[in-house]
C-alpha cells in the first residue's frame, strides 16, 4: 500500500470538492441568503485537504488496490465534508440527517429526509442538486482530466469511478477519455438546463433540475418533486434526458466521430430500448383504470419508467395507489438500471444481457453436458472470467440487499414492501421507493441507525459494490507492496 | 502522437513503456487476447486483438490517423506485410523491425519495396553496440556518434585518482585534455556539470570526445585498462555473427561457443573461416576452462538465457577475465548483477528502445534541424542527442554564450564539415553543423534546448 499517494489522491479530490462549492455560494450570494456557512464549509475543505496534499510523495506508483481505497475513502471523507454545510448553515441540525441527505446527493440516489424542502434557503437546494451533478460522472475523473499526462496508472482510477463491468476507454488515454466523457456531460446537460427554460421554468428551478437529471439524482426543490409544477413540457424534457443520460456515455462518443455503424450493433443499448419502451406499455395499460384517461395514463407510466429506470428518482405522481403490478415492474427496472458507462445506477443492462445470455447457455448445457458454453455479446465471445464475474457481482449483490432489508426490518417504522424497497432504491441508487419512502414521500421517519445503514448502501451502490468493502479487509491494509503484480508490469 | 504498435513481445512492450511516458495516444496490437487485456491493464493504451496484416485490425487500430505504425512482431515477413498495408491504409510513417540476417544484405532494397521508413535490426544494432563496448572496455556504456568519431563514455572514478577532488576545469587544463564531462552521476542523482564542477571519488561520469582523446584522458584518470585482443563469445545468437564480423575486420581474435550443431554449421558458412567456432555447451565449466577462458581479454555471454548468461559471467569473472558482458532480457535482473558487481551488461531491449524513440522524437519536432540520433545512458537519467542545424534558424551564427540554453542542457560537441569543435562560449552554429546535447529531460529539437 502506498499510504501517501492515497492521502495525497484524496486530498486533491478533497480540494476542488471544496473549489465547487463556491459556485452554489454565488448562487446563495445573489439571492441575497446567508453565505458564511458556505465560507466556514469552504474553508474547513480547503484546509483539510491542503494538509492532505501537503507533501506531494515520491513513489507515485499505484496500482488496483490503491486506487480502489483512494477512491472509497474519497467518497467518504467528501461525503462527511459536504454534510458539514448542511450542519453548519442550520438546514439539517442532526448529523445522521445530514450525512444521509449528502450522500444521497453524491450517489445521485436522491433519497430525501427532509419533510418541507422548500423552506430551505435557495442557495442549499442548489447545492443539494449540484452534488447530484458533482456525483454523476465522478470528482476524480475531473481530476483525470485536468492533471498532467504520463500517469500510467491513471487507468486504474478510471476503473474505480466509473460503471458497468467492463471498463473499456474511449480514446487511447485515459485523459482523453475523461476530458470526453466530461464534455459529453456537460454538453448534454446544458441541452437539457435550455429545453427546461423553454418548457417555461425559471432559471433556478430549471438549472437545479437539469443538475438532477443529468446525475440521474432525482432530488428536486420542492416538497411534491416534480409533481409542484404541474408542467407537462417540463416533464416531458425531464423523461427523455433521463433516459438520455441512461445510456453509455461511449454511444455519444461514437455517434459523435462519426462511428454510428458501431453503436448499431450495441446489444446492451437495444436491449435497453427495448425494456424501456416495453415497461412503458406495460405499465400504462395497467395504471389505465386508476388514472383516468390513456393520455393521463402514458405521462405518468412514461415518467415513472424513465425514472426508475435510470435510478433517478424523480417522481411526477405518487405511484403508490397503482396496482401492485406497475409497482412491482417499477422495483425490477430500478434493479436492472441504465447502461454501463452512464450516470444511472442499478446491477446495468450489460450485466443483466451477460446474467441472461450465459445463464441459458448454461441451462442448455444441463441437457447436453458436452456442449461448449458460447456467449456472445456484440458478436463477440466472452470468456469465462468475465461470466464469472458477472455471477460473482450479482451473488453479493443480492446477499448485501437480503442482509440490509433483514437489518432494515428493526426499525419499528417500517413494513415488509417499505424495507425492501427502500433498499433496493437506496442500493440502486434510485431514491424513492414504496410505501412511507414513496416518490413524493421521504425517510426523515426513519431511525438514524437505518439512516445510516441506508447510507452505507448508497455509496456501495454508487460505487459498485467492491470498493465499499475492500476497505474493510484488514489485508488490504498491509503495507506489503504487492510484489506479485509489480513485477508482472516488467515481466510482459 | 498518434501512434500504432503491432506485437507485444518483450521488444514491443519495453517500447509501449517509453511511449507511454513521452504521453503519446498509443494502440497496441497482438493476437494474443490475454496479453492485450494485462497490457491495457499497466499501461494508458488502447488495445485490439488481431493479425496486424489483416485490413480489419489495423482500421480497427484507427491506422488511417496514425503518424506512426511500429511492427514489432516476433516474424520478419509479418513485420514487412503489415507496414506495407499500414501504409497503404494511411498510416503516416512506419517502422519495421527485422532480425533475419539475410534481410541485412538486401535491407535498402526491403525498405524500398515496402515504403518502410525506419528499418530495426535489434541485433545488428547490439552488435555494433558492443563493438564499441570493447574498443572502451573501461566503459559501462558506450554511445557513438558521427560513425564513431564521436563517442561518449561512461566512467567510475576510483579511490585515489588523480582527477578525484578537483573541478572539472581544474582536472582538464592539469592535463591539457580536449575532453567534455556530460554528465556526472552521484547516489542516484545526475548533474549536468559546469567548469566549477567538482569530481568526487565514485562518481560515475559521462564523457564525451574522440576516441583517442578519451583512451588519454582515462590514464591521467588513474583508471586502467588493456585493450581487447581477443575475445570468447558463448552463444552463436545473430548478435554474436553480427559481432564476429565487426571484431574480424579490426583484427581481433574471435572466439564461438555454440552448442547446437546446426547452429555452429551455420554459423561456420557465414563466418570467416579465422573466427574459431566451438561445438559444446558453455554452460559447462569444465568446457570453458578447456577452451582457455582465462587467457581472454574479454568474455560476452550472449545465450537466450538470462540466468545462463549470469552464471557464466560469474565464472568468467573468477577466471580473471577483465571484460565481461552480459546480455540481459530481463530489467529485474540488471539489480542483482550490480550486486553480483557483473558491471557490463547490455540489454537489446533498450538499443531498439533508443533507435524507436529517437524517429519518433525528430518526427514530432516540427523544423528542419532533426535529430540524428538519441541514446539513453545513466540509468536512462541522461539523453544525449546528434541535431543537424537547420541554416534558416535565428541562432545560427550566433556565439553560443549569448544564446539562453535551458538549464540541464550541455552542448557537447560541434561537428563542422568532418571537424570536431569542443564548444566555449565564442564558439557558434553554423548551417549544416551537427551538434550534440546532453540533457536532463527529453528535447525534440535544436530549439528546445534554448529557453
Amino acid at each position: 500500500m502506498n499510504y501517501k499517494m492515497i492521502f495525497y489522491t484524496i486530498g486533491r479530490m478533497v480540494k476542488l470538492f471544496g473549489l465547487t462549492l463556491l459556485i452554489p455560494m454565488i448562487v446563495a450570494i445573489g439571492y441575497g441568503e446567508d453565505f458564511l456557512s458556505f465560507i466556514w464549509t469552504i474553508l474547513i475543505i480547503e484546509s483539510i485537504g491542503f494538509i492532505f496534499t501537503f507533501r506531494k510523495p515520491k513513489d507515485l506508483e499505484i496500482y488496483s488496490k490503491e486506487a480502489i481505497v483512494s477512491i472509497a475513502l474519497a467518497w467518504i471523507i467528501i461525503s462527511l465534508l459536504g454534510a458539514l454545510l448542511y450542519i453548519i448553515s442550520g438546514a439539517i441540525p442532526y448529523f445522521f440527517d445530514a450525512f444521509f441527505e449528502m450522500i444521497s446527493g453524491i450517489t445521485t440516489t436522491g433519497a430525501t429526509i427532509l419533510v418541507d424542502i422548500e423552506s430551505l434557503p435557495r442557495g442549499i437546494l442548489f447545492y443539494r442538486s449540484f452534488t447530484n451533478f458533482l456525483g454523476g460522472i465522478g470528482i476524480l475523473i475531473f481530476i483525470l482530466a485536468i492533471s498532467s499526462n504520463g500517469n500510467i496508472n491513471a487507468i486504474f482510477f478510471l476503473r474505480a469511478e466509473s460503471t458497468g463491468p467492463s471498463r473499456n476507454k474511449m480514446t487511447n488515454k485515459v485523459k482523453n477519455t475523461a476530458i470526453a466523457t466530461y464534455i459529453i456531460y456537460f454538453g448534454i446537460t446544458i441541452l437539457c438546463f435550455i429545453s427546461l427554460l423553454l418548457t417555461g421554468l425559471d432559471w433556478f428551478d430549471a438549472c437545479t433540475l437539469s443538475f438532477s437529471t443529468a446525475g440521474t439524482g432525482g432530488l428536486a426543490p420542492k416538497n411534491q418533486s416534480v409533481a409542484s409544477y404541474g408542467n407537462l413540457g417540463a416533464e416531458i424534457v425531464i423523461t427523455i434526458f433521463m433516459f438520455i443520460f441512461s445510456i453509455n456515455f461511449a454511444v455519444y462518443f461514437l455517434i459523435f466521430t462519426g462511428k454510428i455503424l458501431l453503436t448499431i450493433k450495441n446489444e446492451e443499448l437495444w436491449t435497453f430500448v427495448i425494456i424501456f419502451f416495453a415497461s412503458i406499455i406495460l405499465v400504462t395499460i395497467d395504471i389505465i383504470d386508476v388514472v383516468g384517461g390513456f393520455w393521463n395514463a402514458l405521462r405518468y407510466a412514461s415518467f415513472e419508467v424513465s425514472s426508475s429506470i435510470s435510478c433517478c428518482g424523480f417522481g411526477n405522481t405518487d405511484y403508490n395507489n397503482w396496482p401492485t403490478f406497475s409497482k412491482s415492474l417499477l422495483l425490477l427496472i430500478m434493479v436492472m438500471g441504465g447502461c454501463a458507462g452512464s450516470t444511472a445506477g442499478g446491477l446495468k443492462v450489460s450485466r443483466v444481457v451477460g446474467l441472461v445470455k450465459s445463464s441459458k447457455q448454461k441451462l442448455l448445457q444441463v441437457t447436453n453436458p458436452r456442449k461448449v458454453l458460447n456467449v456472445k455479446i456484440d458478436g463477440k465471445v466472452q470468456d469465462e472470467s468475465f461470466i464469472n464475474s458477472l455471477y460473482f457481482y450479482f451473488c453479493i449483490y443480492v446477499t448485501i440487499l437480503a442482509i440490509s432489508t433483514l437489518l432494515l426490518s428493526l426499525d419499528p417504522a417500517v413494513d415488509v414492501q417499505t424495507a425492501l424497497s427502500a433498499c433496493i432504491a437506496t442500493f440502486n441508487n434510485a431514491g424513492p421507493g414504496i410505501g412511507i419512502v414513496g416518490p413524493l414521500g421521504n425517510y426523515g421517519s426513519l431511525a438514524s441507525g437505518s439512516k445510516f445503514l441506508l447510507s452505507y448502501l448508497m455509496l456501495l451502490g454508487r460505487l459498485e459494490i467492491f470498493p465499499m468493502i475492500i476497505i474493510f479487509i484488514p489485508s488490504t491494509w498491509k503495507k506489503k507492496k504487492n510484489i506479485i503484480q509489480k513485477n508482472s508490469y516488467d515481466l510482459l | 502522437m498518434k501512434i500504432v504498435i503491432a506485437g507485444c513481445g518483450k521488444i514491443g512492450t519495453s517500447i509501449i513503456k517509453y511511449l507511454c511516458k513521452e504521453g503519446h495516444s498509443i494502440t497496441v496490437i497482438d493476437q494474443n487476447k490475454e496479453l492485450i487485456n494485462s497490457i491495457i491493464n499497466v499501461y494508458d493504451v488502447g488495445g485490439v486483438s488481431g493479425s496486424c496484416t489483416s485490413t480489419v485490425t489495423l482500421k480497427e487500430a484507427n491506422i488511417n490517423k496514425c503518424n506512426i505504425y511500429i511492427s514489432v512482431t516476433g516474424d520478419d515477413e509479418t513485420n514487412f506485410v503489415s507496414c506495407k498495408v499500414a501504409k497503404e491504409l494511411g498510416a503516416k510513417k512506419t517502422i519495421c523491425r527485422f532480425r533475419d540476417t539475410d534481410y541485412t544484405e538486401q535491407a535498402e532494397l526491403m525498405r524500398d519495396l515496402f515504403g518502410i521508413d525506419m528499418l530495426v535490426n535489434p541485433e545488428f544494432a547490439v552488435a555494433k553496440d558492443l563493438f564499441y563496448r570493447l574498443r572502451f572496455p573501461y566503459s559501462s556504456e558506450v554511445s557513438y556518434f558521427e560513425k564513431g568519431r564521436v563517442i561518449s563514455v561512461e566512467v567510475k572514478i576510483p579511490e585515489g585518482s588523480p582527477a578525484a577532488n578537483k573541478t572539472i576545469s581544474e582536472f582538464v587544463e592539469n592535463n591539457d585534455s580536449k575532453i567534455i564531462v556530460g554528465a556526472i552521476l552521484r547516489e542516484d542523482n545526475l548533474e549536468i556539470p559546469n567548469g566549477e564542477s567538482l569530481i568526487l571519488a565514485g562518481d560515475v561520469l559521462n564523457i564525451i570526445s574522440t576516441p583517442e582523446n578519451i583512451d588519454s584522458v582515462i590514464k591521467n584518470m588513474g583508471i586502467p585498462y588493456k585493450r581487447v585482443k581477443s575475445v570468447l563469445i558463448v552463444g552463436g545468437s545473430r548478435i554474436s555473427y553480427h559481432l564476429s564480423n565487426l571484431l574480424f575486420d579490426i583484427g581481433v581474435d574471435v572466439k564461438i561457443v555454440e552448442s547446437s550443431t546446426i547452429r555452429c554449421k551455420e554459423l561456420a558458412e557465414r563466418l570467416n573461416s579465422n573466427v574459431e567456432i566451438v561445438q559444446a555447451d558453455g554452460t559447462n565449466e569444465q568446457v570453458l576452462a578447456e577452451e582457455g577462458i582465462e587467457s581472454y581479454d574479454a568474455c560476452l555471454t550472449l545465450t537466450g538465457h538470462d540466468e545462463e548468461n549470469i552464471l557464466i559471467s560469474l565464472f568468467a569473472k573468477t577466471n580473471g577475465v577483465g571484460t565481461v558482458i552480459t546480455k540481459l532480457n530481463n530489467d529485474k535482473l540488471v539489480e542483482i548483477l550490480d550486486k553480483l558487481e557483473l558491471n557490463g551488461k547490455i540489454s537489446p531491449k533498450k538499443v531498439t528502445v533508443n533507435q524507436v524513440l529517437y524517429f519518433i522524437r525528430s518526427n514530432r519536432a516540427k523544423e528542419e534541424n532533426t535529430i540524428e540520433k538519441l541514446r539513453m545512458t545513466m540509468d536512462d537519467k541522461l539523453e544525449i542527442l546528434e541535431f543537424n542545424v537547420n541554416g534558416n534558424d535565428d541562432f545560427v551564427s550566433k556565439e553560443i554564450k549569448q544564446l539562453k540554453i535551458r538549464p540541464g542542457v550541455l552542448i557537447a560537441c560541434i561537428i563542422r564539415k568532418g571537424k570536431i569543435i569542443i564548444p566555449s562560449g565564442e564558439d557558434y552554429f553554423d548551417a549544416d553543423d551537427k551538434v550534440i546535447v546532453c540533457a536532463k529531460s527529453s528535447v525534440n529539437s535544436l530549439d528546445g534546448i534554448l529557453r
